[in-house]
């Protein structure tokens, strides 16, 4: 009995704790992008973002691990898993690609355009990896206690 | 593909892992996760135990064994924290190269030299020399003006170069670059490569965003088949140019500093630094420490001050310069031409009289080892000419081409401070 309520607890607050890192680093995230300024702020806020990548795989590792897959509703979590874990590789793929077009971007008429799509993919990247990650956290939640559905229920 | 990746990374074999290495290292924080992402759904496709093959006892009968552990899985779950662990070495190792950084400006302006910087001189500054945010996401892009392609040196109707002139927008703030000149000279082993190319463009209109006039710079290259002809290359650049043709153009386009180019952009000629990568950090070395040569002489400007040169990676043996398909880089060889390949050879060109440098160095750099930018630092250092070394672990060659990168930032945050306290000078 104890042994199952330790990594539920584990799981539980896993979840909070990255609704709340993905919440904030959205949050930073559109400020920057709208003011775009250099300060110290941002060695803070670097570090949230990794926090809340990093917990985001916290929390597909224990799903994994503590999921029933025989059951209908641990099996569609599990496909949600899924498709984060591959929406997740496209979006750091997408941030990447943004970053290394950028290096090569001139000021001109065709490069502001391009500068505005490279804004959105990474928009895209970071803020659909956010979003992603706080819809995962709060399906684990709403199905941790339902019987069956993870190994400790 | 990850562990070809982070083997070219550590130990590039052969020159396409050289190649890969050039970029593997500069977004291994992505690679970490995407490795740790990749790692996980292959441990999520891979049952957990499989059951081993049913055994017929000696009456007939079938005997269940035991159901194993997959050890596949074991595997993939070591390989993939591996590549993990790897991949993240690079950046675990990003404080030791920034307090390499420090040490190296203590050593030459002492310990205080932040104090020769006013806090609104500062403003125009990276605030700190690495944030993780901009390493995943960019740096936003300069504003600036830039004039492109305007020709400087036409040999014929087939030949003949360009530049690229990056400059401040008016403003009524004084910034930090005062107009001072930076000549930019691109790499691409003297027989390849443009003006203006990779990480140039970003740090060209970072750099004429403080206040510089930046000169990115084409140059005659020599026409042979190289592993770089990948490498965007205008034909008219192309021809059976030596490294003194190339000192002379460069040496060309000082002149036109002086005769139209700083009236053009009222632009500082008592306050020039040269600057290049790889080829381009060669020809760096040989122009901002051969300026007062004797054996240069006639080429360059004597209407420019020389305030500091920035080689990047820099190759130094002119007998390696020109070897195998290069060795039509200097007439002749060791053996007849001595004094040709002495003077082409940076480390062996240094006087009391030359101005400062400040290289940047990858520790992992299988392309140009870091045995040559040490014997440029260590030739200055004789003479008492101020040489700062900015060295990498983990870096490879070319390792700034991705400006917000690990090694970049820190680069940037000193560049822009050697800029700026050098001027004063």
């Amino acid at each position: 009995m104890y042994g199952k309520e330790v990594p539920k607890k584990i799981l539980n607050n896993s979840c909070f704790l990255s609704i709340f890192l993905n919440i904030l680093t959205i949050c930073f995230g559109i400020s920057y992008f709208i003011i775009s300024i250099q300060s110290i702020l941002l060695d803070i806020f670097g570090v949230i973002l990794v926090l809340s990548w990093l917990m985001n795989i916290l929390i597909l590792y224990l799903d994994d691990k503590y999921l029933n897959k025989n059951n209908e509703i641990g099996n569609s979590l599990n496909h949600i898993m899924y498709y984060y874990i591959f929406f997740f590789i496209i979006g750091i793929l997408l941030i990447m690609l943004s970053i290394f077009i950028s290096n090569f971007l001139l000021i001109g008429d065709f490069s502001l355009i391009l500068a505005v799509i490279l804004d959105i993919d990474l928009f895209i990247g970071f803020i659909g990896i956010g979003i992603f990650g706080i819809y995962l956290a709060i399906k684990t939640l709403s199905l941790i206690d339902r019987r069956g559905v993870f190994s400790f229920e | 593909m990850g562990i070809i990746f982070t083997i070219s990374m550590l130990y590039p074999l052969t020159m396409i892992a050289v190649i890969l290495a050039v970029g593997v290292a500069q977004v291994s924080g992505f690679l970490l996760f995407l490795y740790l992402l990749v790692t996980l759904l292959f441990l999520k496709l891979t049952p957990k135990t499989k059951p081993k093959k049913l055994k017929r006892t000696e009456e007939g009968s079938p005997e269940q064994l035991p159901i194993k552990r997959n050890i596949i899985r074991n595997v993939v779950a070591v390989i993939g924290l591996g590549l993990v662990i790897v991949n993240a070495l690079p950046l675990i190792c990003t404080p030791y190269a920034i307090i390499d950084a420090e040490t190296e400006f203590a050593e030459v302006y002492g310990d205080n030299w932040r104090d020769n910087i006013p806090n609104d001189v500062e403003s125009y500054f990276l605030p700190t020399q690495f944030n993780l945010f901009n390493y995943f996401f960019g740096f936003p892009q300069p504003d600036c003006n830039i004039d492109r392609d305007i020709q400087y040196l036409k040999i014929d109707d087939d030949t003949y170069f360009n530049f690229d002139a990056y400059y401040p927008k008016a403003t009524n703030r004084p910034l930090p670059g005062n107009n001072s000149i930076i000549i930019k000279i691109h790499g691409g082993a003297w027989v390849s490569g443009d003006k203006s190319e990779e990480d140039t463009l970003w740090i060209n209109k970072y750099l004429a965003a403080q206040g510089y006039i930046v000169f990115d710079i084409q140059y005659g290259l020599l026409n042979v088949p190289s592993l770089f002809d990948a490498l965007p290359t205008p034909e008219h650049v192309k021809g059976n140019f030596t490294l003194h043709d190339m000192v002379y153009h460069i040496g060309y386009f000082t002149k036109q500093i002086e005769a139209q180019l700083a009236d053009r952009y009222n632009a500082n000629m008592d306050s020039v630094f040269i600057m290049g990568g790889s080829a381009g950090g060669h020809l760096t070395a040989v122009v901002g420490l051969g300026y007062n040569d004797p054996y240069f002489a006639g080429n360059f400007s004597t209407a420019l001050t020389i305030k500091g040169i920035i080689p990047m990676y820099p190759a130094n043996d002119a007998e390696h310069v020109a070897s195998g398909d290069r060795d039509g880089l200097i007439p002749g060889t060791p053996e007849t031409n001595p004094l040709a390949y002495e003077k082409f050879t940076p480390s062996k060109l240094v006087d009391a009289n030359d101005p400062p440098a400040l290289f940047f160095q990858g520790l992992n750099d299988w392309m140009v080892p870091p045995s040559n930018s040490r014997a440029i630092e260590l030739a200055m250092e004789m003479v008492d000419v101020d040489a700062i070394m900015l060295e990498f672990p983990f870096a490879s060659h070319a390792n700034d081409y991705i400006t917000s990168n690990n090694f970049a930032q820190v680069w940037l945050y000193y560049l822009e401070r050697f800029l700026y306290i050098e001027q004063l000078f």
